[in-house]
């Protein structure tokens, strides 16, 4: 029902705002005219491509895509919601995971603003929750899976693999030969760094396949505009009440998380230095990516948590 | 009799409260009154003077639309006092639902509701101006 409700609401606040442009977008990264890094986000667009030839029974093309678009919202934001509950319900309760995931509902609500097509935002979240939760039980061969999917998704797919890895490389200390070659006898150190390679090597292979491309927005005028007054005062504004309350305690909750909570927010500098330098600050949405990896500590700070007994990461000892 | 405890988890829950009524209010309240829905209703050619569930409908898309689509950060002199109003509404409801249920299923249901109350405020004020012009027809 909050996926329902939170894609209607996506639906209406980004698709409707200007559905020519983001025809024009969903067209043009299909036909491999768009700029970087659109063109190589291929994902999203292609099922929303074969939903609207499915919707065309609704009238001419580009109402059928709006149909398209207002069905992949309510999946795939209903999908993201069931994947964050069952990530969060690895170590908290039935009624603690619905904390979380309302929560998330509830903020989510904010970062609907600032941007026209990004469909792809949806199910980054989701196969963020995914990925974690398939590597917490082991499941290595569909964490590929999912890696590849988030990759095909979006560039920063391959910080999925890379929370796995930093979370891997924990209690390895100190730094040295010795350290190199415990790390690498350890099975979920290098899968995770063979899963930051495939990803890397979906980025190149994009870039090859589809071509170079001019990019949307050149560095320099991002860099501009988001040191510009009204921007930084936006973004001042949006970046705290995109979590709320939930920075703080998540910060709190850090030191009493399971290993494997812990381990993956080593990703969250290096995510918020790309977001720094790439992202434009306002655009909050880019920071719903790290949903999977800081409510899980918020609700650390609220509530006990019980990691599940299924787990086999090696680094977290089943109490 | 029984006493209201107020524990710590309590505070947690409230800070989680407090956060979600934020964003819901700042993405629905940042223009929100009924001479704002009145021009949504004429930009979109809404007769007001008749009460219709098709208009209705059509002057509630409207102004969800322009609701979530307009810059939340630009607030109209009214919005400081709707968004607090709401996070207010939010805090209470869970101060009233944890006397019958555990304060966890309290701010569960607080902050599962919170978008729809941001729905129903702007069903309710559509209703209300489509209705209130009915007599002077």
């Amino acid at each position: 029902m909050l996926g329902l409700t939170l894609g209607c609401l996506y639906f209406i606040a980004i698709d409707l705002q200007a559905p020519d442009y983001s025809f024009a977008q969903q067209q043009n990264v299909i036909i491999g005219l768009a700029g970087s890094p659109y063109r190589y986000r291929v994902l999203v667009p292609f099922v929303l491509d074969g939903l609207t030839h499915l919707f065309e029974f609704l009238g001419p093309t580009q109402r059928a895509y709006l149909g398209a678009s207002l069905v992949y919202d309510c999946v795939a934001l209903t999908f993201q919601f069931l994947m964050l509950y069952a990530l969060f319900r690895q170590f908290f309760s039935p009624l603690q995971s619905l904390l979380g995931v309302s929560f998330v509902s509830g903020v989510t609500v904010l970062t609907l603003a600032y941007f026209t097509y990004q469909p792809w935002s949806i199910l980054e979240v989701a196969f963020y929750a995914l990925g974690f939760l398939l590597a917490y039980r082991g499941q290595w061969a569909w964490v590929g899976v999912t890696v590849v999917l988030a990759s095909l998704n979006r560039e920063t797919g391959v910080f999925l693999p890379l929370a796995l890895l930093l979370a891997s490389l924990q209690g390895l200390r100190p730094f040295g030969m010795n350290w190199l070659r415990r790390a690498a006898h350890r099975r979920e150190t290098y899968i995770s760094f063979a899963f930051v390679l495939l990803s890397t090597m979906i980025f190149g292979g994009l870039r090859l396949v589809r071509g170079s491309a001019d990019p949307v927005d050149e560095l320099g005028n991002v860099i501009i505009r988001n040191i510009q007054r009204n921007n930084v005062i936006a973004a001042a504004s949006a970046a705290p009440l995109v979590l709320g309350f939930g920075w703080v305690y998540a910060a709190l909750g850090y030191r009493r998380a399971p290993t494997f909570l812990r381990g993956v927010a080593r990703v969250v500098p290096f995510y918020l230095a790309a977001f720094a330098i790439w992202g434009w600050w306002r655009e909050v949405r880019i920071l719903t990516t790290l949903y999977p990896v800081l409510v899980p500590l918020v609700l650390v700070y609220c509530c006990e948590a019980r990691p599940s007994v299924r787990s086999v990461w090696i680094a977290d000892p089943n109490p | 009799m029984t006493s209201y405890r107020f524990e710590q988890l309590d505070l947690k829950l409230l800070g989680l409260i407090v956060s979600v009524g934020a964003a819901v209010g700042l993405r629905f309240f940042s223009d929100f009154s009924f001479a704002t829905i009145e021009h949504q209703a004429a930009l979109t050619n809404v007769n007001v003077s008749r009460f219709s569930f098709l208009d209705l409908a059509a002057l509630s898309l409207n102004s969800l639309s322009y609701q979530l689509q307009r810059d939340w950060f630009n607030l109209t002199p009214q919005a400081p006092a709707e968004v607090v109003g709401l996070i207010a509404l939010l805090a209470l409801g869970f101060l009233a639902l944890k006397v019958v249920v555990s304060p966890t299923v309290a701010a569960v249901v607080v902050m599962f509701a919170a978008p729809f109350v941001g729905i129903g405020a702007t069903l309710g004020a559509c209703a209300w101006v489509l209705a209130r012009a009915v007599p002077a027809t």
